[in-house]
């Protein structure tokens, strides 16, 4: 199957978690008929839980894939190598730039940690909006998307210096910002009223 | 109440967790990544920067030439066979006659193996006497010594005055050492042949008395 056309399973997913998180969730056509069938998505503030695992899940998934994509090319083989300037074989198989500096571990695995850890966070927030750990965990969740800014300012640089884009990668780096602003959406909610309605 | 918490947390700590474990056992089934190293088996480190190709410096990245769809027995794709060597050093100036022959033998017309490509890497090594540049490897490469003042073999020769013919192919300046080191070099000179697709097929570091003419024979295919 075509890459790009693969990569639309992630594009989906992380699109419509971005719109639960924004004010449009109110105005989706498809809301209605999720919270008939999960009545608990009728509070406001699962609904900004449900687009943020949304987005936390497809940069889980879409990490994972840039690993197998990495492990792929070592293996001498291609996955998405184009002529024009969407070639994540490229970004991913240059030596150069494809592992963490001063390390061997490459990008998509340190991707694959970070969201895996956020997806924690996410999960034990939403099943447990009134623990104690809450507030600490909104802060981790939102300190380590402020950090993943940084390498993606430094993947960026880099994609920049080979004149190509890797699409899958790009995907992660949205999923992180978004996860941010899932994060400070989550904040407003827990220092709102509406989170003392969470059960 | 805390007794609770902490079962929200380890439930999800543990779901989280499984699914991260398939995950990574999903990719372990289904790739077999290979290893950056200069060990048989493994994929080349980098080594890009300048060479002297007989007509100047010129910019060059080894990983740019191999051709990673290779499969093995195909006797169409090139070959690498390189040198990593130390102008000033006496056992790379003994084996420049070698290294002669082995070029006279990849690129004689008898020659009826897949195509090889030779390159040398130079370094310098970190002891008296090995003070080489540029002008040197030129010297060396192509023995012939311009003004006469570049001396090689721990500055006891002209370069001229090596083993063998001028060489034809072409000198990665790494005299900076930052190749060498990436490369884990213990010492000069040391050899390697590469597959098409930028695997070490044989390296005389693991391969003891072996020769290279041997493991020449032995790995490239006949075309």
């Amino acid at each position: 199957m075509n890459a790009n056309l693969i990569l639309m399973l992630y594009i989906i997913p992380l699109l419509i978690g971005i719109l639960l998180i924004t004010p449009l969730r109110e105005k989706l056509l498809f809301i209605d008929g999720l919270v008939k069938k999960y009545p608990s998505l009728e509070n406001d503030t699962r609904k900004i839980f449900l687009g943020q695992t949304l987005i936390v899940l497809t940069g889980f998934a879409v990490s994972a894939h840039t690993l197998w994509i990495s492990n792929k090319i070592s293996e001498g083989g291609s996955y998405c190598s184009a002529q024009n300037v969407f070639d994540c074989d490229s970004v991913i198989g240059d030596m150069r730039y494809n592992t963490v500096p001063f390390t061997e571990i490459p990008w998509g695995l340190l991707g694959f940690l970070a969201f895996t850890v956020l997806l924690y966070f996410v999960r034990t927030l939403a099943n447990e909006p009134h623990a104690d750990f809450v507030e600490k965990h909104i802060q981790f969740g939102k300190l380590m998307t402020v950090g993943g800014f940084f390498i993606i300012a430094l993947l960026v640089y880099y994609e920049f210096k080979m004149g190509k884009i890797c699409q899958y990668c790009t995907t992660a780096h949205v999923a992180n910002i978004a996860a941010f602003f899932g994060f400070n959406e989550i904040e407003k909610a827990y220092k709102s009223d509406a989170w003392k309605k969470l059960k | 109440m805390n007794d609770e918490n902490a079962t929200a947390r380890t439930d999800t700590l543990i779901k989280i967790i499984s699914l991260f474990v398939l995950v990574l056992i999903v990719i372990a089934f289904t790739t077999n990544p290979i290893a950056t190293g200069v060990g048989v088996g493994e994929r080349v480190p980098l080594l890009e920067g300048k060479i002297y190709n007989g007509n100047g410096w010129v910019d060059y990245n080894l990983h740019d030439q191999f051709d990673t769809n290779w499969t093995e027995g195909d006797a169409n794709a090139t070959w690498y066979i390189v040198e990593f060597l130390d102008t000033d050093c006496s056992a790379c100036w003994r084996d420049t006659a070698k290294v002669s022959d082995l070029q006279n033998a990849v690129s004689s017309t008898q020659w009826n193996r897949a195509p090889v490509q030779m390159l040398a890497v130079v370094v310098e090594l970190n002891i008296p006497n090995h003070d080489s540049s540029r002008d040197e490897i030129k010297a060396f490469r192509d023995k012939n010594d311009g003004d006469g003042t570049f001396k090689c073999n721990a500055d006891r020769a002209l370069c001229s005055e090596r083993d063998g013919n001028p060489y034809n192919f072409p000198f990665f300046d790494d005299l900076d050492g930052e190749s060498t080191k990436e490369w884990d070099i213990p010492g000069t000179p040391t050899y390697f042949i590469i597959q098409p697709n930028g695997i070490v097929a044989w390296s005389s570091v693991e391969a003891g008395n072996s020769d290279i003419f041997d493991a020449v024979n032995g790995l490239i295919p006949e075309a």
